[in-house]
């Protein structure tokens, strides 16, 4: 088998003290999702911003311990970010990927070209979160970036020189990177992508695609 | 399996280049530390088997200061730091079952419940970036840091494996963690590529992760 690709650790302790746009938050979370040892480090990440937190002084707040008990406020939903032990791993990001694709038409709007279409799922904070569909042995074009594109794969696989992005990988690229996805034959490929800026596509038939995509 | 002591993990003194504390007095500091951590986690428990409120009365005394300080230090407003805190010990005095002490320390699990409501309030807020300006408590820069402000800052246990870090990798950590920036914020401010802030991250979380990963 591949390796799995993982984020580097910077992206993990942004992660852990909640410095991510939403976009880049969801990619993450999602790589998380299917990988054992990035969850790992996220804890000793956030175990880190713990004792940060910990040892940044102290203040007397004005609620007692007291006041909790007797409190008429609803406790909020918040889980805290845990993926439950009984579903992870492939089988965890082919449900996340089954989500995405029945929200069907009237809540993803598809654009296509040349086997490949991309639907914009949210974007605010300057960031933007895609999904990405695209058929078995579909290229996409060659292209660098103004700022970080963060990739995880939701199914199938697709291959960047000779390193292989299958179920869970995460592609990190930037402006430093130029690269050009080639999606293996096995079948068709669905990636969730955070964007900061427009892409820089090279060739005028991909930047009349980009016009039309959007992207 | 028997936990290992936090001294058994710290380099050897002679090893150390950093002044505080002092090396006779290091072991000690670090065992407080180790010990006070220790300590909240097992009122967790104690909350969550036993629904025990002088147990909770003392997690909360011994946290929520803390907290309140950190949430203010960040910048919010008095008001919403003290609801952000009602939220979280509600949550964990109600919902203390989904506490896992085998993935997490107390003060760990309690750092994420503060993490998660304030991303919540600040993303319905709309978050405004100047907030993130605010975010930074320290002006001058990271040669300000004296090295004992490491151990105040991330307590002794890690203060005392930032000492020993080159300054770029450290001024990362410092720079994440404590003044709250994003790695791309970090690349433009420093003026260096993302790629060199990523690889500098990277090779100090692999210090954090020998020093501390068989820890938890």
């Amino acid at each position: 088998m591949n390796a799995m690709q993982h984020p580097a650790s910077g992206w993990l302790m942004d992660y852990a003290c909640g410095h991510l746009s939403p976009a880049f938050d969801i990619v993450i979370a999602t790589h998380l999702l299917g990988c054992p040892s990035c969850r790992a480090d996220l804890q000793l990440a956030e175990g880190l911003a713990a004792d940060v937190m910990v040892n940044d002084g102290a203040l007397a707040p004005a609620t007692a311990a007291d006041d909790i008990f007797t409190s008429q406020r609803a406790a909020p939903d918040m889980p805290g970010w845990r993926p439950s032990g009984s579903m992870s791993g492939e089988p965890a990001l082919a449900a996340v990927a089954g989500n995405y694709l029945a929200l069907g038409e009237s809540a993803l709007r598809w654009r296509g070209m040349g086997g490949v279409a991309v639907a914009k799922l949210r974007s605010g904070e300057g960031d933007s979160l895609w999904l990405l569909r695209a058929r078995p042995g579909a290229v996409l074009p060659r292209h660098s970036h103004h700022g970080s594109e963060l990739t995880v794969v939701l199914q199938g696989a697709y291959v960047i020189d000779d390193q292989v992005f299958s179920v869970g990988c995460l592609e990190d690229a930037d402006e430093s990177t130029r690269h050009q996805p080639i999606v293996t034959t096995r079948g068709e490929c669905l990636c969730l992508a955070a964007t900061t800026g427009p892409l820089i596509f090279d060739g005028w038939a991909a930047r009349l695609a980009q016009r039309y995509l959007g992207i | 399996m028997m936990k290992r002591s936090m001294s058994e993990r710290l380099p050897p003194e002679d090893a150390a280049i950093l002044p505080f504390p002092a090396p006779d007095e290091r072991a000690s500091v670090v065992d407080r530390a180790a010990q006070e951590r220790d300590e909240e986690t097992a009122l967790l428990i104690k909350v969550r088997e036993q629904s025990d409120r002088d147990a909770f009365r003392r997690l909360f005394e011994m946290l929520a200061p803390r907290i309140n300080s950190h949430l203010r230090r960040g910048g919010m407003a008095p008001a919403d730091a003290e609801n952000l805190l009602q939220d979280v010990f509600l949550v964990v005095w109600r919902k203390a079952s989904m506490f896992d002490a085998r993935l997490a320390s107390a003060r760990t699990w309690i750092f994420t419940l503060v993490r998660n409501r304030r991303i919540d309030l600040e993303r319905a807020a709309q978050r405004d970036q100047r907030l993130v300006a605010d975010y930074a408590r320290n002006d001058g820069g990271v040669e300000s840091y004296e090295v004992d402000l490491l151990s105040q800052a991330f307590g002794a246990r890690v203060g005392a494996m930032l000492g020993q870090l080159p300054a770029e990798q450290r001024e990362v950590l410092i720079k994440c963690y404590v003044e709250g920036k994003s790695q791309r914020e970090i690349a433009q401010e420093s003026g260096v590529p993302i790629g060199t802030v990523k690889s500098r991250a990277r090779l100090a979380f692999e210090r954090v992760r020998a020093a501390f990963g068989e820890a938890r």
